[in-house]
């Protein structure tokens, strides 16, 4: 009998006794307490009965596995830690759970070649141990469903792992002082490692990478953590398709070169005075496209960053769009830019190019028809310079005499401009990776009822006089 | 009475300039670090209240904060035509802030900071002779010292893995190069 049940033969009973009242006259009454304390009593006793078996130690269990061979959990509890020294398959069906109360790791991996697949692991020690730590190559890890503690899954001196569709996050639901808690997925000095279609949410970074070449993080969605997808020092690697909601920043990318982020969506990263979509510092020769950047503080932001290529982003309802401080020859190609506060800013940079981007504030002139404003679209940066050095000038935001002065120091020659922005939106495949936000379709909705409500009141109120 | 009233501004005025003289000695203190707001001034990164945080204050008055005390230099070397007021480090050990020349540092490609840098600060030279004794590694240096350091981000550390050592290396100097082109 499960504890469901406990509580749907309780709710009988009751049911039973109400009848019972309802059914005979007065006499049951006086009965009737100690009929709904036995009730109650009941399952306690029951209980007793059926005891949580102790969990099972698992250490002795792999011990006993010869190498390449394969373990199948049952749906119990098994108590860890563990280290795996064998080419061993660990899997279950998702029922059976680990458990660790040790400041280790739950499960240490040191075979090349090991699997871990479909259980749940909770490590309740604290400080740097994780519920899985790696440290060998060629390791698969996929379908875990981890709460920690402390870290999620470690690589260490780690390569050509895959680490897929596993449910990562810390063992409460609260999103604050991220900075005190571990990294969901957490790579140091490792290569080709592929992290796919994960789910990782209220941890410090989602996926912190540092050092190493050739990863490839796909897929994964992260959330209301501090940075969603954080790399330091990370060549030759690939961010795609992965989606952030709520994170202090969703990608943060620095001194990365030859990377690629694209097709990812990061959403509502405006939590925190400091959030961005994607920030890009000492960024080289990458490629940032197709990304979909909406509702954050600010788009894009790019500190020491260059030789880049930034095409084909949506930055929507973004306080500012993209910023960009100290950053040179950059290409900034076919991005729209709608509904922004700042579509763009740009400080100390130079030599970017800017070129059939489409900013919904800008009123063009396409003489020739070919849906290309012949007039270019100066970025005024002057608002920024302001309040770069005080920002308590921010209050003369969209003031008169700012506007004015932003005017006079618009379109001298240093300042950067769209040679060729787009007349329309044009009809290109959408940013991000494909979930549109519900946002604009409720707000559509609710504009629509309004409207009905308006017209139904002027009618109704016309007809009465 | 005309005499009190005489005398009044002149009180004010005495009591004044001496307020002013008092100011005039500027004595900068460390700041505490909010990991809600504090990002470092150089790298953005948000700069938790740990051992290798840093802070500066411009003689305007003005306080940076960083993340590891490479990105401090950094700044130091970007603005040094600009008044410095004094800039401060963090004792490894109790986390007490120390102004950056009375400290001492070590340095080790091993001692990972958050912008891998590889140098911590201690408040004096015995503590920071027991942590490499301890660790069994790192080098020792005064703040005189530290302005020879080469500032090297510990990225080749990957290198020793065997990947690409030789192509690596090419790539942090044209990297270095690149950054030195910026100022």
């Amino acid at each position: 009998m499960s504890n469901a049940d406990f509580v749907r033969y309780n709710m009988s009973c009751i049911r039973k006794d109400k009848e019972g009242v309802r059914l005979s006259n007065t006499r049951i009454l006086p009965v009737l307490p100690l009929l709904v304390l036995l009730c109650l009593w009941l399952p306690a006793t029951v209980m007793a009965d059926h005891e949580v078996p102790p969990p099972v130690p698992l250490q002795p269990i792999i011990d006993r596995m010869a190498e390449g061979e394969a373990l199948r959990l049952a749906d119990q509890t098994y108590q860890g830690p563990v280290t795996i020294q064998k080419a061993v398959s660990i899997e279950g069906t998702g029922g059976a759970k680990l458990l660790n109360d040790t400041s280790k790791s739950a499960v240490t991996v040191e075979a090349d070649g090991a699997r871990l697949q479909g259980f749940q692991i909770t490590h309740n020690g604290n400080g740097d141990a994780a519920a899985v730590e790696i440290r060998a190559d060629r390791v698969n890890v996929s379908q875990l469903a981890i709460r920690t503690n402390g870290y999620g899954i470690l690589l260490r001196d780690a390569n050509h792992a895959v680490l897929n569709d596993n449910d990562i996050s810390w063992f409460e639901a609260d999103s604050g002082h991220p900075e005190n808690k571990g990294n969901g997925i957490d790579l140091y000095s490792s290569n080709h490692n592929l992290i796919l279609d994960n789910r990782i949410a209220y941890m410090k970074d989602a996926i912190y990478l540092e050092k190493g070449r050739n990863e490839t993080v796909k897929g994964n969605r992260v959330s209301h953590s501090r940075y969603g997808i954080h790399l330091m020092y990370i060549d030759d690697s690939q961010v795609t398709d992965n989606t952030g909601d709520y994170n202090f920043t969703g990608a943060m990318v620095m001194v990365v070169s030859n990377a690629t982020v694209s097709d990812n969506s990061f959403r509502r990263q405006s939590g925190n005075v400091n959030s961005q979509g994607i920030l890009l510092y000492d960024v080289r020769k990458s490629r940032i496209e197709r990304n979909a950047l909406e509702g954050n503080r600010v788009g894009v932001y790019m500190e020491n960053a260059a030789e880049n290529r930034i095409s084909d982003n949506d930055f929507i309802r973004n306080f500012i769009g993209i910023q960009m401080i100290r950053s040179k020859a950059n290409m900034i190609r076919h991005n729209v830019f709608a509904a922004n506060v700042i579509e763009a800013s740009e400080q100390e940079s130079g030599s970017n190019r800017l070129t059939g981007n489409y900013w919904d504030s800008f009123q063009g002139l396409d003489v020739t028809n070919d849906g290309i404003s012949e007039m270019p679209y100066s970025i005024r940066p002057f608002y920024q310079n302001v309040i770069a050095r005080n920002s308590a000038y921010q209050l003369f935001f969209q003031s008169p005499g700012m506007n004015f002065l932003s005017d006079m120091f618009a379109g001298g020659d240093q300042a950067a401009k769209d040679v060729a922005p787009l007349m329309n939106m044009e009809s290109r495949t959408e940013a991000g990776n494909g979930r549109r936000t519900e946002d604009s379709s409720a707000a559509a909705a609710a504009g629509w009822a309004l409207l009905v409500a308006a017209t139904s009141i002027m009618i109704l109120g016309g007809i009465r006089k | 009475m005309n005499a009190k009233r005489f005398w009044m501004p002149i009180a004010a005025l005495t009591l004044g300039a001496l307020v002013m003289s008092g100011c005039g000695a500027q004595k900068y203190e460390a700041r505490p670090i909010n990991e809600a707001v504090d990002i470092c001034a150089v790298c953005n990164m948000q700069v938790k209240d740990d051992a290798f945080a840093t802070q500066l204050t411009m003689a305007d008055g003005k306080n940076y904060k960083f993340d590891d005390i490479g990105c401090m230099e950094q700044w130091e070397r970007e603005h040094e035509k600009e008044k410095l007021g004094m800039d401060f480090v963090r004792d490894y050990n109790d986390k007490t802030w120390i102004e950056r020349d009375k400290a001492t540092y070590v340095h080790d490609a091993s001692i990972r900071t958050p912008m891998a840098y590889g140098v911590i600060s201690f408040k004096d030279k015995t503590s920071a002779e027991e942590f490499v004794a301890k660790e069994g590694a790192g080098k020792i240096m005064s703040a005189s010292e530290l302005e020879n350091h080469d500032w090297k981000q510990n990225k080749d550390m990957m290198m020793q893995h065997g990947e690409g050592g030789a192509e690596g290396m090419k790539g942090m100097g044209g990297h270095q190069q690149e950054q030195s082109d910026h100022k």
